[in-house]
């Protein structure tokens, strides 16, 4: 019988989830809710997995927490909605899960955030960029440092270096993220005194931006602010300067467009490329040296932002644990995560504000040589 | 006996929900498949009952309840307007038409931030939808099609699924039943669009794309569009299977698309089929019966 054999299937299922590792009394569950499959979301969300996880298998080797331990349990929610909604709900109740680092997409913590906030265990997200995510609830943080964060710092470098006067902006209409940067960008522009020329706008999945480029060499601008992804990024510029637009016209770009793919893509064309981040690889702390050795020695590849900003997450967690003497008291150690202040992680020093949003100093980097660095 | 039940809906209470609404909305796509109307509307008539029913909701303090029905009239106003035309097409060109529909009203949703709140969606949607309520849908749903499959409509319906040109001489109105069906299916999903927006507190424009047209058609199909039981089944086997496979890690997508695969090769008339199976020598030597009752 079918139903039988649902039934049996059932059971089984059920006894495998019921398997996973018995809690000892010093165990300090942490939900890692990644997307490790399921499109895209994939790429950022094993970084940040595997961040995490180095970060917790450092804490514990080093003995910081005396006798607690930092047991990662990791699920995979496939980039989708729904699922991180389940898996929220299984951590919760039945993993009895300290604290949940994640999840990897704004509208995956938009569904499922509230309701750790109702239950009281801090989220920290490590990719979360939009407006609003840690508006959702006092438990929810996050170390991913939003365009409002970093972009301000960018243009004061460019105006210093550049006096621009007049810019034109293009930005994805359709990503939740690019058409958030625009928005901070144009307030960025418009408080820094700089006439904004050109506004143009794209879809996700194009590759042709000339008739848009074509308007804008029209307009003539001293800068271009690009709202878009590494790939959309890459194009734009490229296109840019096959259509003339000369190499002293500076382009600034979203938080988003850091990636090697950038340069792979672009090439010379993006030289000068101006850009803002919480992390880069070359980043020159002790802290952030021994991350990248680590990482790659246990993983094989380099870290990208995603990973360093999981594993800050896990660091912040840890110190918060230790000052709050233990993990009893939810309210306890959610106050210990907010007052987090000028702690040493692999971003620099790190501190929440008041609404729970990162305080971190900003890097401006240039493309240069085919590689991101510290503007100087 | 109630404290097990409330732990068990504490870990386990949004999957139930999901196969609840999932079961809902492939009740609303078989209406439309009863008479061979393979929709990707769906997609669009959720987006436009979620964005209806938030709105109604949030902006003007309506009651949840209202809020619904009204956002499920008026997607089914909206398949009335659409279905008018489209239904004149057959086929592929039907199915381009719906998801066309759908498409449009993902772009839409995307622009029209005063409503909708753009790419960005609507967040800190307050949570209505009760899993009692869901349960006593799935009932209504159960009854209405077995009440409509055993009446003179339903029936007309079965004769026009085998053959519209021979219903139609036969004296059914071939147009007018599809297109009073089609506008029931978009009254289930625009409803089921507004029991989903007041679930999970947020709506994007990215949830009613042409993935979740696609998603709702296959529920019905892989349980069976000619059992009562089929698209129930069909629901609810495809929103555990992901979290049955959980085990499985990075396997989980192939196993997924392989089970999937397994079920539509092997068991054409869908998964209630199997409850029909006779050895293949019976099977053999009987008339084909696939796509009848």
């Amino acid at each position: 019988m079918m139903h039988a054999r649902l039934t049996r299937l059932l059971i089984a299922a059920t006894a495998i989830s019921l398997a996973a590792a018995p809690a000892l009394a010093a165990d300090v569950k942490l939900g890692i809710v990644q997307s490790t499959s399921g499109g895209s979301a994939a790429l950022y969300g094993t970084m940040q997995k595997n961040g995490a996880e180095l970060a917790a298998a450092e804490i514990n080797a080093s003995g910081k927490l005396g006798d607690l331990k930092l047991v990662p349990v990791h699920q995979d929610d496939a980039g989708d909605r729904g699922q991180t909604v389940n898996i929220f709900q299984r951590l919760i109740n039945q993993d009895k899960v300290t604290v949940i680092f994640g999840p990897t997409l704004t509208t995956s913590a938009f569904a499922a955030d509230p309701i750790a906030n109702a239950a009281k265990v801090p989220v920290i997200a490590s990719s979360n960029t939009a407006p609003g995510v840690p508006a959702i609830g006092e438990y929810i943080f996050r170390t991913s440092a939003p365009e409002a964060a970093v972009f301000p710092g960018v243009l004061a470098y460019a105006v210093k270096r550049y006096q621009p006067k007049t810019a034109a902006q293009i930005y994805g209409i359709d990503d939740v993220l690019m058409k958030a940067a625009y928005g901070v960008h144009k307030a960025a522009l418009d408080k820094a005194g700089i006439k904004v020329v050109a506004t143009e706008t794209f879809q996700k999945g194009d590759v042709d931006y000339s008739a848009q480029l074509t308007k804008i060499k029209a307009a003539n601008p001293d800068i271009i602010v690009v709202g878009g992804l590494a790939e959309e990024t890459a194009n734009i510029v490229r296109q840019a300067r096959q259509l003339g637009i000369p190499q002293s016209t500076v382009f600034l770009g979203a938080n988003a467009a850091i990636s090697t793919k950038l340069n792979d893509l672009a090439g010379p064309a993006a030289q000068g490329f101006l850009v803002g981040s919480g992390w880069f690889i070359d980043f020159d702390t002790p802290a952030n040296k021994a991350f990248v050795e680590a990482y790659k020695a246990k993983y094989g590849n380099a870290p990208d932002t995603f990973a360093a900003q999981a594993h800050a997450a896990v660091t912040i967690f840890a110190d918060a644990v230790k000052r709050a003497g233990g993990v009893s008291d939810p309210a306890k150690l959610r106050a210990a995560i907010a007052d987090t202040k000028d702690l040493e992680t692999v971003l620099g020093p790190f501190s929440f504000d008041k609404d729970r949003e990162p305080v971190l100093v900003a890097k401006v980097l240039e493309l240069k040589d085919g590689k991101f660095q510290l503007a100087q | 006996m109630m404290a097990a039940l409330d732990a068990f809906l504490a870990s386990y209470g949004n999957l139930v929900n999901l196969c609840l609404l999932n079961t809902l909305l492939a009740y609303g796509v078989w209406l439309a498949l009863a008479a061979n109307m393979f929709t990707l509307g769906t997609g669009g008539f959720m987006a436009v009952g979620a964005y209806c029913s938030v709105y109604l909701t949030m902006q003007l303090g309506a009651p949840f309840a209202v809020a619904v029905v009204a956002g499920g009239l008026l997607a089914a106003a909206v398949a009335l307007v659409i279905g008018a035309p489209v239904l004149r097409l057959r086929g592929d060109y039907f199915m381009l038409a719906t998801f066309a529909f759908t498409e449009v009203v993902r772009v839409i949703a995307l622009n029209w931030d005063a409503v909708t709140g753009g790419a960005i969606g609507i967040y800190g949607i307050p949570r209505y939808t009760e899993t009692w309520q869901l349960v006593l849908l799935v009932l209504i749903a159960l009854y209405f099609v077995f009440a409509l499959r055993r009446s003179y409509f339903g029936r007309s319906i079965a004769a026009i699924r085998q053959d519209d040109v021979m219903s139609e001489a036969m004296g059914v109105n071939v147009f007018g039943q599809r297109l009073s069906l089609f506008v029931a299916s978009g009254f289930v999903s625009g409803g089921v669009g507004g029991l989903a927006a007041h679930l999970n507190f947020f709506v994007g424009p990215s949830d009613f794309g042409l993935l979740r047209s696609v998603d709702a058609l296959a529920y019905p199909i892989l349980g069976g569009v000619n059992a009562l039981l089929g698209p129930l089944v069909g629901a609810i086997f495809t929103t555990l299977l992901p979290e049955l496979l959980r085990f499985s890690s990075q396997w989980r997508e192939i196993l997924m698309g392989l089970l999937i695969l397994t079920v539509v090769l092997f068991l054409p008339g869908g998964a209630m089929s199997l409850l029909s199976w006779r050895p293949r020598k019976a099977a053999a030597r009987r008339p084909s019966t696939q796509g009848a009752e």
